[in-house]
């Protein structure tokens, strides 16, 4: 740090011998300013970002690439003189300011000038961001509360707060961000928007830190001449975010104070990224490790414990919670749009890998009931075996096979969009989204029906015909349990009845219970008929009741054969989308019937499928 | 030693069950390296004594459980396994659940951590992000396009 703030006073000679608070803070910006120029050849590049880690690069200045970078500086030079006669322009209307234009115009060109060689190479999207900062980010010499703001707060509490957050600045320039975080914290509880009131007012513009942090990673993309479209359209829409932010044409001195009024926005979209990813990358520029969960207002003065005093493990274990062994993910989308750290919490990759991988890992039971395909089944996996019985060990060669894949898919994601340099995975929650699956928060509804030969009148002109309806639902829990019913019963007498997992409900013991499991797209099960736990009853006619009359059953429905021992339901279903609506639909594409019967052996039947309709998927509210 | 005594940070002293105290990991630690001494109270400096006060009426009642096999430790993360004791325990006000969860974090009694953030974690669940954000004391500091962004990355768990 000695040989920052060495440097700092060098750059800004016309403050060395000013003493009070205000040139404290002027310094400090100086030192922020260098130390993104001094550290950052350090950082990691870009190429190695893995998961949710946020790694930037820096390029340091190039000399092959220097010619360019000349003439990026001309142009800069130009556009930063026209901000700054916008700037002194609207500097007449607003006093308040006038004096941190005015005497940061003499410094601000040796400094631009010795910032701006340090990446002589970057593209005109950094030249033109790091006029943006330096002109915007000039640093105030006045520092006395603007009056408005004495009509906001009231005196003390925002002093005391203003002089919080300044230390902590300092704190986090000098490297110490845990001591920073604590006063950045008390600030805050004083009062929320502390650091929106100081951008508000010109005090600091902690926002430039970003802006060209961005660039600098755009920037490096730009001297390696590899401009895909990718590069060129984020680095267009920087560009045009940036000229927004600088306000209108000089000249324009009105609309330019207006502007200057206005708060500027920090939004830049990156093409590909998810805005957590521009939040973290903010929060960092900010010096927080995640952004503050900030108490409401009225609140500030609050003397219990909240939320926010949870350290992040901890916080994270409760999201786990949330997501639970139902998998509410629709729970947890809606903590992402609380705040920002509870955004950044809610996307972080340990949840959305349990939510992908439960069905995977730990929550199967390694039982016969584990669903194997079958031979000749529509699956083309090597590596399951038939009628095997799959090891733990199996089953991890297995999960690596799916990891690989995913790893695959994610490579041609990347290569689609940029040169192909960086090999990143895609992340659990793009995952989770985009891959097939089996919802779990409603239930597959097929209608099925079938014509049944009445009785014939007397006459013998005449035989009626019964059309008879029926339903099959299936119900998916989140922990690879499924049930099957068929009955003519009406979703809604139905839905109440799968809510919960048979061993929960204990009264309504219907239906057909098995396991199953996804393999790309095809969701493979095993169901056999549910143990009644009313030994009185017979099992014939709890399943009578199921299906109305038993003279009515329909053909294809699993038929009880006395001589099996057991009889076991094999379905693969092809997983589908709708136009709309993702994962919406079933398709058959193999029901059997394997029976073991009392000599040991087992027979396969195939049913036909002609007459079977797809599963249609109705969500259920009261599910999840 | 079947007795020791613990206090507070506010000074105040509690004589437990040593079984019930060793439930926390952290005492059990200090007990082994302080050794068998029963008459110097152990100081919990980061624990008022009303908290300490609900953990140790928390590790009396579940001092004789009997350890979790490691295996269950998925289905642990079950919402509808809170017996009826424990969500009692749990029926405090807010500020005092999350000093609850402190306290818990720091003396490393892990069932009573997670009995604390499932109540939480269950007092979220099928929220609106508003009503979250009311529950908790929550300021948004989301800017309107940021919370437009978010919107639409969540847009696929609104289909019906």
């Amino acid at each position: 740090m000695s040989r920052s703030s060495a440097a700092a006073e060098a750059v800004v000679p016309s403050d060395a011998d000013a003493s009070d608070d205000t040139d404290n803070v002027e310094l400090e910006l100086e030192l922020e300013q260098l130390d993104l120029n001094t550290t950052t050849p350090t950082a990691v590049p870009s190429a190695a970002a893995m998961d949710s880690i946020v790694v930037l690069s820096h390029e340091d200045g190039d000399a092959a690439v220097a010619a360019a970078g000349d003439l990026d500086l001309a142009s800069f030079r130009h556009e930063w003189q026209s901000e700054l006669a916008a700037r002194s322009a609207s500097a007449s209307t607003n006093p308040a300011t006038s004096a941190a234009v005015t005497s940061d115009a003499s410094s601000a060109s040796g400094r631009t000038s010795s910032n701006y060689s340090h990446s002589a190479g970057a593209s005109t999207s950094r030249a033109t961001n790091t006029a943006t900062s330096d002109s915007l980010a000039g640093p105030p010499t006045h520092l006395a509360l603007p009056p408005s703001l004495r009509n906001l707060q009231s005196d003390d509490t925002f002093k005391r707060a203003f002089k919080l957050h300044q230390s902590a600045a300092y704190l986090e320039s000098t490297g110490q961000a845990l001591a920073a975080m604590e006063l950045y914290r008390e600030a805050f509880q004083l009062v929320p928007d502390i650091d929106r009131i100081i951008v508000d007012a010109g005090m600091v513009f902690p926002e430039n830190e970003d802006m060209t942090w961005y660039d600098e990673d755009e920037g490096g993309k730009a001297q390696e001449d590899v401009l895909s479209d990718y590069d060129a359209a984020s680095r267009s829409s920087n560009t045009a975010s940036l000229h927004k932010r600088k306000g209108p044409a000089p000249g324009d001195a009105a609309a330019a104070a207006a502007a200057a009024a206005t708060i500027p926005t920090t939004i830049v979209q990156r093409n590909d990224g998810d805005l957590v990813f521009q939040l973290k990358a903010d929060a960092h520029a900010a010096g927080y490790d995640l952004w503050p969960i900030l108490p409401m207002r009225e609140s500030t003065l609050r003397t219990t414990a909240h939320i926010s005093d949870l350290p992040i493990e901890i916080l994270l274990q409760i999201l786990l919670f949330v997501i639970g062994s139902e998998l509410d993910l629709r729970s947890l989308e809606a903590i992402s749009r609380v705040c920002k750290q509870l955004h950044i919490l809610a996307r972080d990759e340990s949840l959305w890998r349990h939510a992908t991988m439960p069905t995977n890992l730990s929550q199967i039971h390694l039982d016969s009931w584990e669903p194997t395909p079958l031979a000749g089944s529509a699956l083309s996996h090597a590596s399951v075996s038939v009628h095997s019985l799959m090891s733990s060990q199996h089953r991890w060669r297995e999960l690596e096979a799916e990891h690989r894949r995913l790893l695959a898919l994610y490579t041609q994601r990347v290569a689609q969009h940029a040169d192909g340099s960086a090999v990143t995975l895609l992340p659990w929650r793009s995952v989770y989204i985009q891959r097939p699956r089996v919802r779990v928060d409603g239930l597959y509804i097929a209608r099925l029906w079938y014509v049944r030969a009445g009785e014939k009148s007397l006459d013998n002109f005449f035989q009626p015909f019964h059309r008879v309806e029926y339903y099959r639902y299936l119900r998916f829990f989140a922990d690879g349990t499924v049930i099957s019913l068929i009955t003519p019963d009406d979703p809604t007498l139905v839905v109440p009845r799968l809510k919960n997992p048979p061993r929960q409900t204990g009264a309504e013991e219907t239906g057909y219970l098995g396991k199953y499991r996804l393999h790309g797209d095809i969701v493979v099960i095993k169901v056999k008929k549910m143990e009644s736990r009313r030994p009185n009853r017979a099992t014939s006619s709890a399943q009578a009741n199921t299906r109305g009359v038993s003279s009515r059953r329909p053909p294809h429905v699993e038929p009880v054969v006395p001589s099996s021992l057991e009889s076991i339901f094999y379905m693969e279903l092809q997983v589908k989308s709708s136009a709309s609506r993702r994962n919406s639909r079933l398709t058959w594409l193999r029901y059997s019937s394997i029976m073991h019967m009392s000599d040991a052996t087992s027979t396969v039947n195939d049913f036909d499928l002609s007459s079977m309709n797809e599963f249609i998927f109705s969500r259920v509210r009261s599910y999840v | 030693m079947s007795q020791i005594k613990l206090q507070s940070s506010d000074g105040r002293e509690f004589t437990v069950d040593a079984k019930a105290a060793k439930m926390s990991e952290t005492i059990k630690n200090m007990l082994e390296d302080l050794g068998g001494d029963g008459e110097n109270a152990i100081p919990v400096p980061n624990v008022t004594g009303a908290i300490l006060e609900k953990v140790i009426q928390y590790c009396l009642h579940h001092k004789d459980d009997v350890a979790k096999p490691e295996e269950d430790e998925t289905k642990a993360k079950k919402q509808e396994d809170i017996d009826s004791w424990d969500a009692d325990f749990c029926r405090v006000d807010q500020g005092t659940l999350f000093e609850m969860i402190l306290a818990a974090n720091y003396l490393d009694i892990k069932p009573m951590l997670d009995l604390t953030c499932k109540t939480v974690a269950n007092m979220i669940r099928g929220k609106t992000p508003d009503e979250i954000r009311k529950l908790f004391n929550i300021k948004s500091d989301f800017s309107p396009e940021e919370e437009e962004q978010v919107k639409k990355e969540n847009d696929w768990c609104e289909e019906k």
